[in-house]
């Protein structure tokens, strides 16, 4: 018989299949759960484009409402804009409908505290136990709170970035952009974000309807349309994100998608080159670029687990002024504690001003190194042995997550996967070692589990 | 568990009806009558602000397409339905209940309740606990609408007009707001004083319509020296007159006068169920015409009103249709059709209640645990041979004496009613018995 792999309860919230695994039930009883948690006051929502999202947003109010809580509706808004909605208006919590980087079959509900972060992993599991034992808050009052709206919450995100960089001196440039946002948030807030940087701004793939116009994850795979456009015209940059906007992806002007780790490090370049030199803070499967990034203007880099709650875990404990995660993720303390693809599209454009650069030419700058990312089928208990067998190996080794093992030309990173039975291992180097090093790690990988 | 699920409704206290529990019964309704467009509404209750969320999350997710007009009256929005294409039509209100309950109401393509024989099917996909719901791209839409609807007023005016313009005030019990008590005065050329119509500042009250709670109605039509005034309950498909002097016509005389003013242009049979009063009969008597007589409800009412194609029917509890022009108890035709009357032969409403003897009705409710309702009410049987058996209790005539005792569809208790010289003896006897 077929596993179930379709739905995925835990810490980050709910994501499932429309009409399979994903039902308004789980939706309104989650929410119960939320808002058990969380007593009293007011929970800004948001959706992103996917048409399902006004199913479950009208579960999700009807969760909160039960529940005595004033739900505010910001309508389709990027889950960073979200975030720092709920903090700049002391909201008391947050909750987004998105399945982010999944397909137009997903969807999914991820909850913000009181601060506009995603929980931290023991509120999580809070939650989580609440849901499953159904001991939620009963209406006390036959007094019901009304839905407020709020249509213009980008704006507060807005705001804070504008803070952080030079706009006339972008202005002044004129570039000339692309901008991918996959028939995600993006579609509606980008141009005017970019406009008000005086940048020309071409979109593409940004219409919003029941399918989206490309995989929403922005990966290199999945823009080579977006690549091959951008060598046909004449632009200076291209940016591509997730459906809720907090990854992104650039593009340099020849066409090549960087994907999200040489992105993370472009992004960080210009902003820590301005920067009194502190720490910053990225995961353990993170690549080399960033770090070298770091080293050159002065900067500690902190590995935390893998995992975005984690990454801001770690920032706040050290007092990092950046961070982020390979996968397009970057963090910016200064606009919030969260990924967020607008405030990478300002840093980028800021760095090519400053510099006066071509955005390939800026990256040229960075090392070139190969990542390889595979998987290895194995159960949590197999994965388990295996590292800690390679954990003896390797005493060396970072154990936080799993295994990582650095050596002077390449490193790698071995963790039981959270949402599927797999080993990941991801690793790097040069271009010519790191093949065989990988190939003979998992043949020696494969060997034991046998 | 504490909420009653019948063909009159799905009841609960407000913190009965979970979310949860709403999105099921909406996502059992879609599968039930497969999908296309239903049309929502609710009465102005707090809990119906949850309700209709998760009544709108399980209608969509199961695929059918959600047109929500807002805050209507439950007559309106099964005209609508009537006189659309569509598929059915669900209604957050718990009309006569007072204000910490709430309900829904399913209805048909028709626009009435459903049917004993719709509700056993609907019931059977709700009890089977499976629902199916949409892949992503199958999930319906939704739409608001303007509300209140200009269509169902145009419908509802009438060409006549008085010399002087009369004035009456509308009690309408929190469940609806001013501007339907001005549309529809507009499209009866009178005057109309809203009371208990204000959304936001909501003062709880009793919505049944009763010659109890009809005295603050009272005294602010004498005051305001209006012409009359009509108590409705919260989803307008019950109705009480008042008169000039203020004084209220028992709910008992709602049907016999309405049936009258009808017989004497239209011929008809006329329903009613078996705890309303005689009166019905003696209107029938002069008119030549029978009384038809159906277990208590308005599903089971208007069923057999459509049945037997007769044109009036209603019940004792103040309600009426007029199965011409509505589908269900629409105490706004009944108030169209007084003032029309009124128009037309330059009366008073105490003229017109006064052709009627004020019935001898005794109403006793006596409030039981779920759990032993059935089993007292199989006692009080024993006390009788009852004329009729009822789907929820009896009926037993003596004479022109007659008494019914039944257990409510809508809460947990006793109903008796009954009428005659004999009967205070009776209810006597029989709480005797229950204690």
């Amino acid at each position: 018989m077929k596993r179930i792999q379709n739905i995925k309860i835990g810490i980050s919230g709910i994501r499932g299949i429309i009409g399979e695994t994903l039902a308004p039930e789980q939706v309104v009883n989650l929410t119960r759960a939320f808002s058990t948690l969380i007593g009293s006051g007011r929970v800004a929502v948001a959706t992103d484009t996917r048409p399902t999202g006004q199913m479950i947003k009208r579960a999700v109010f009807s969760g909160l409402i039960f529940s005595e809580i004033t739900p505010v509706d910001t309508f389709i808004l990027p889950t960073p804009s979200l975030e720092i909605f709920v903090k700049e208006r002391k909201l008391n919590g947050g909750i987004i409908i998105t399945a982010s980087h999944n397909p137009e079959q997903w969807n999914g509900i991820k909850f913000v505290d009181e601060n506009g972060l995603f929980l931290f992993p023991f509120t999580a599991l809070n939650l989580i136990d609440i849901y499953y034992q159904g001991s939620f808050k009963i209406p006390s009052e036959n007094r019901f709170p009304d839905i407020e709206t709020v249509h213009d919450a980008f704006r507060v995100h807005k705001k804070k970035i504008m803070k952080i960089i030079d706009i006339d001196r972008i202005r002044k440039k004129r570039f000339k952009v692309l901008v991918d946002p996959g028939g995600g948030v993006g579609s509606i807030y980008d141009k005017e974000f970019l406009e008000e940087l005086g940048c020309e701004v071409h979109m593409i793939n940004d219409e919003v309807g029941n399918k989206f116009p490309r995989n929403p994850e922005p990966t290199e795979a999945n823009l080579e349309v977006t690549s091959q456009y951008m060598k046909e015209k004449n632009f200076d940059i291209g940016f591509a994100q997730d459906s809720d906007g907090d990854r992104l992806c650039i593009l340099d002007e020849t066409g090549r998608a960087f994907g999200g780790e040489l992105t993370l490090a472009v992004a960080l370049f210009g902003y820590l080159s301005r920067k009194k030199p502190g720490k910053i803070v990225v995961n353990l499967s993170t690549s080399r670029i960033t770090e070298h990034v770091a080293d050159r203007f002065g900067f500690k880099v902190i590995k935390s687990p893998v995992g975005e709650i984690n990454v801001v875990e770690y920032m706040q404990k050290e007092n990092a002024i950046a961070g982020g995660e390979g996968n397009g993720g970057i963090i910016i303390p200064e606009v919030h504690y969260c990924r967020d693809s607008f405030t990478g599209m300002a840093l980028v454009l800021d760095c090519m001003a400053f510099y006066d650069k071509r955005i390939s030419e800026i990256a040229a700058e960075l090392p070139t190194l190969k990542m390889i990312k595979t998987v290895i089928p194995l159960s949590k208990s197999g994965a388990h042995k295996i590292i800690s067998i390679l954990k003896d190996k390797h005493p060396n080794g970072n154990t936080l997550d799993g295994l990582r093992v650095d050596e002077e030309n390449y490193w790698f990173h071995v963790r039981s996967s959270n949402t599927e039975p797999v080993l990941r291992i991801v690793a790097e180097g040069k271009e010519d070692q790191i093949d065989k090093i990988i190939a003979d790690l998992r043949s020696w990988i494969e060997k034991k589990a046998d | 568990m504490a909420i009653k699920l019948s063909i009159s409704g799905i009841r609960g206290k407000f913190h009965e009806l979970s979310p949860s529990r709403v999105v099921e019964f909406a996502q059992a309704y879609s599968n039930y009558i497969g999908g296309g467009d239903i049309l929502i509404s609710s009465d102005s209750r707090p809990s119906g602000k949850f309700i209709r969320e998760a009544l709108i999350a399980g209608l969509t997710a199961a695929g059918s397409n959600v047109i929500d007009y807002g805050n209507l009256p439950t007559p309106i929005l099964q005209w609508l339905i009537k006189n659309a294409s569509c598929s059915g039509g669900v209604s957050i209100t718990a009309g006569h209940n007072t204000f910490d309950w709430n309900c829904l109401i399913f209805l048909n393509a028709e626009g009435s309740y459903i049917n004993h024989i719709e509700g056993e099917e609907f019931f059977n996909v709700y009890h089977s606990g499976r629902f199916i719901t949409r892949k992503y791209d199958r999930i319906g839409t939704y739409s608001q609408q303007e509300s209140p609807p200009e269509s169902y007023f145009n419908a509802l005016s009438i060409n006549e007009k008085s010399d002087k313009f009369p004035k009456f005030v509308v009690d309408c019990s929190n469940g609806f707001t001013e501007d339907i008590i001005e549309k529809l005065s507009l499209a009866l050329h009178v005057k109309m004083i809203p009371i208990f119509s204000s959304k936001t500042n909501i003062m709880e009250k009793d919505p049944e319509p009763t010659i109890l709670n009809a005295q603050l109605l009272g005294t602010i039509v004498r005051e305001t020296g209006s012409d009359g005034g009509f108590l409705l309950n919260s989803d307008a498909s019950r109705v009480l007159v008042v008169d000039e002097y203020g004084q209220p016509h028992s709910e008992e005389l709602t049907l016999p006068i309405f049936a009258s003013i009808i017989l004497e242009k239209e011929k008809s049979h006329i329903v009613t169920n078996y705890s309303t009063s005689n009166t019905i009969d003696q209107v029938a008597k002069k008119f030549n015409s029978r009384v038809f007589r159906t277990d208590v409800g308005q599903p089971q009412v208007v069923q057999s009103v459509q049945d037997l194609k007769t044109t009036i029917g209603g019940e004792g509890s103040g309600s009426i249709i007029y199965s011409p022009f509505s589908s269900g108890f629409d105490s706004f035709y009944f108030i169209r059709t007084i003032i029309q009357y009124l128009h037309q032969n330059k009366v008073s409403l105490s003229y017109i209640a006064s052709q009627f003897v004020p019935p001898r009705i005794y109403k006793e409710t006596l409030f039981l645990p779920q759990t032993k309702i059935y089993k007292i009410l199989e006692r009080i049987g024993n006390l009788y041979t009852p004329t009729v058996r009822l789907k929820d209790g009896f009926y037993i005539r003596n004479g022109e004496d007659w008494l019914c005792i039944r257990a409510s569809a809508t809460v947990s208790m006793i109903r008796i009613v009954g009428e005659g010289e004999s009967i205070s003896d009776e209810i006597a006897r029989i709480k005797e018995l229950v204690i």
